[in-house]
């Protein structure tokens, strides 16, 4: 009998990779083929074999997945019910301002976790994940600039993890894995560094053309 | 009218997440101290331990099955005195069909039972609903609520450097196991925590596990779980960047050494805690040799501390325990046998096939066994003309009776079990066999 930690995070990792088949550029630039009915059909069926037991093995094909990718964030499995409630039911997209300041806060917070964690340092900045008052001080200093800048999906998706974190929702008992995830942060950091690209491109369009 | 609901909602929200997460972090599991033994003597063995030496002592083999590579033995005493050992064993170490094998040491007849299999790497992978590549170090325990624990490392990525630990429970000293759990204790993919050390049993039925983590660079943890299981915090041994492997031994309810395998420098590598675990000193090499290679450790019932290693800084052809803070007693040689001690080393492979032989055809093995034994420590330990000997690995626990046990892996192809009586005390370099 699966769990409810184990069930979440299965399911999680086959609604991300639905929402990942969804947002491949040849469904993203024909939106009309996207809302036709055979591709919802198509995304129901992949759904359903990802959850599937696999002959052998006793797992459904997302399980075997789980154990390369772990457990998804809830920031990525927000972002991605997100996404695909936008492709399949016409909801507002996250405005390109809101996705730039959270990516920007996760690649920052990337920088930060991820060598500490993994031995730079005698300092491990996942500790604090498990329970530090600190921690919860510094997310709502976060959440609050964000609402004062007018940001309002970033402190949502704080609420959401903080949420998840204190019913336990996922395997881990650690904040630090309710916010963000390698693959979150993968996708961080590229597009920041992209934006970064661009900014210095454009700027040396700008001072070419004066 | 619709914006408004939805800032409300929005505040709502926000509001709760946070008083959730600070109700969570109020009722957080607090830090506890080192549970000080308290246990007491209960009547000794009926067979006689070998006599007309310093220390006496006893040896037999644990595993069965002939030709397998075996590694990472850990023991348990359990309620009726009797001994239950655990370890990984398969066609090599990291095969896809590596088990994690048991077996009891009657309390009577003092011998070990055939061994039996607990967990292979499909079981895990039904329980823990997830892929798992293979399966490593186990090592088992008593929890303060009395129920077992086992502690097993497992890979889905890559090498040992992609492992996570998973445990499991029993409540009927090992005749049964819970299903598999995971222990998060990573942020990157959940990989890299590695267990082989014994864990220290804390008050309000915490328990400190002693872990270490390989990926990119190196570096000794420790692990507090809570009486359910679940990880609650963990603490980098700061300055452990070259170390492995942590072994604890606590003096009292706040003071505790740990004891480290070297990656580099030769030696054994320390540190300190002064507050049950939740700060640690910066490490330092100690003046006892390490060729990185694992250790033990454990604290008797009179409070002296005791360490199994190899006690050279190449090799793992030497075995030998350690009386920590007693200048008398520099070492106790566990192993080569007292017979092989002349052998110059590496031996060749002939040679290296008598002495294994010998051994194995004293301990009761038929020459098919013996073939099957020999066969896999070769594969393993020796090149084309030569092969190097293996004590390694290293488990130690004090029953109720006083006896100190040692496990170890022998030649990579049997789980060794040696019992110590300590109520003769040694001088300098007694012999144990």
């Amino acid at each position: 009998m699966i769990g409810l930690t184990d069930a979440f995070a299965v399911c999680g990792i086959a609604m991300a990779l639905c929402a990942g088949a969804l947002s491949l550029r040849r469904f993203g630039r024909h939106k009309s083929f996207v809302l036709s009915p055979w591709v919802k059909g198509l995304l129901l069926a992949l759904f359903i074999a990802l959850l599937v037991p696999k002959t052998g093995a006793s797992i459904p094909l997302a399980a075997f997945f789980r154990g390369f990718t772990g457990d998804l964030s809830i920031t990525l499995l927000a972002l991605s019910f997100w996404g695909l409630c936008h492709r399949l039911f016409d909801v507002l997209p996250v405005s390109k301002r809101e996705l730039t300041a959270l990516l920007g806060v996760v690649a920052a917070t990337a920088l930060l976790l991820y060598p500490t964690a993994l031995g730079w340092g005698d300092w491990d900045a996942y500790r604090l994940g498990w329970g530090s008052w600190w921690f919860l001080l510094a997310l709502l200093v976060l959440c609050g600039v964000s609402v004062w800048l007018g940001l309002y999906v970033l402190p949502a998706l704080v609420a959401l993890a903080l949420l998840a974190w204190s019913f336990g929702v996922m395997e881990s008992g650690n904040l630090w894995d309710y916010l963000l995830d390698p693959w979150l942060s993968a996708y961080a950091l590229v597009f920041v560094f992209i934006k970064c690209l661009q900014s210095v491109f454009r700027r040396f369009v700008y001072r070419s053309s004066h | 009218m619709e914006s408004r609901n939805r800032n409300l909602l929005f505040a709502g929200l926000v509001f709760i997440a946070f008083v959730a997460a600070g109700y969570k972090i109020f009722h957080r599991t607090p830090s506890s101290s080192f549970a000080v033994q308290t246990v007491k003597a209960i009547s000794s063995s009926s067979k006689p331990f070998n006599s007309g030496q310093a220390l006496r002592f006893e040896a037999q083999f644990v595993s069965s099955v002939p030709g397998k590579a075996v590694h990472a033995p850990s023991i348990v005493e359990l309620r009726d005195g009797s001994l239950r050992a655990v370890w990984f064993s398969g066609s090599r170490e990291g095969a896809g069909d590596v088990t994690i094998q048991t077996a009891v040491l009657s309390k009577g007849s003092q011998e070990w039972a055939s061994e039996s299999s607990l967990f292979d790497r499909i079981q895990l992978q039904r329980g823990l609903w997830r892929y798992v590549k293979k399966i490593g170090n186990p090592v088992i325990a008593r929890a303060t609520d009395g129920s077992l624990h086992l502690w097993m490392v497992n890979v889905s990525i890559g090498g040992w450097a992609g492992s996570a630990i998973t445990w499991s429970r029993s409540d009927d000293e090992g005749a049964t196991w819970s299903t598999p759990k995971r222990l998060v204790t990573s942020p990157f993919l959940n990989i890299s925590t590695l267990v082989k050390a014994a864990p220290v049993a804390m008050t309000q039925g915490q328990t400190i596990l002693p872990v270490y983590h390989e990926f990119i660079t190196k570096f000794a943890e420790v692990l507090r779980i809570d009486s359910s299981g679940r990880a609650v915090d963990k603490v980098r041994i700061p300055g452990s960047h070259t170390s492995l492997q942590p072994v604890i031994l606590a003096s009292n309810g706040q003071q505790a050494q740990a004891f480290m395998r070297a990656t580099q420098g030769g030696q054994v590598i320390s540190s300190s805690t002064e507050d049950a675990g939740l700060t640690w000193a910066v490490t330092a090499p100690t003046a006892a040799p390490n060729p990185n290679s694992a250790l033990a450790g454990a604290v008797l019932q009179d409070g002296s501390r005791w360490l199994a290693l190899n006690p050279t800084s190449t090799g793992r052809e030497k075995l030998a325990l350690l009386k920590l803070d007693d200048p008398a007693i520099k070492e106790i040689v566990v192993e080569p046998p007292e017979q092989n001690k002349s052998l110059v080393s590496p031996l060749n492979i002939k040679d290296y096939a008598a002495v294994l032989g010998a051994e194995l055809k004293a301990k009761g093995a038929t020459e098919v066994q013996i073939q099957a034994y020999v066969a896999s420590a070769k594969r393993q330990l020796c090149g084309d003309t030569q092969c190097a000997q293996e004590f390694s690995y290293p488990f130690l626990l004090q029953t109720r009776d006083g006896y100190l046990h040692l496990v170890y892996t022998w030649h990579r192809t049997r789980i060794k079990h040696v019992r110590f009586d300590l109520s003769l005390t040694p001088s300098n370099q007694v012999k144990a066999q």
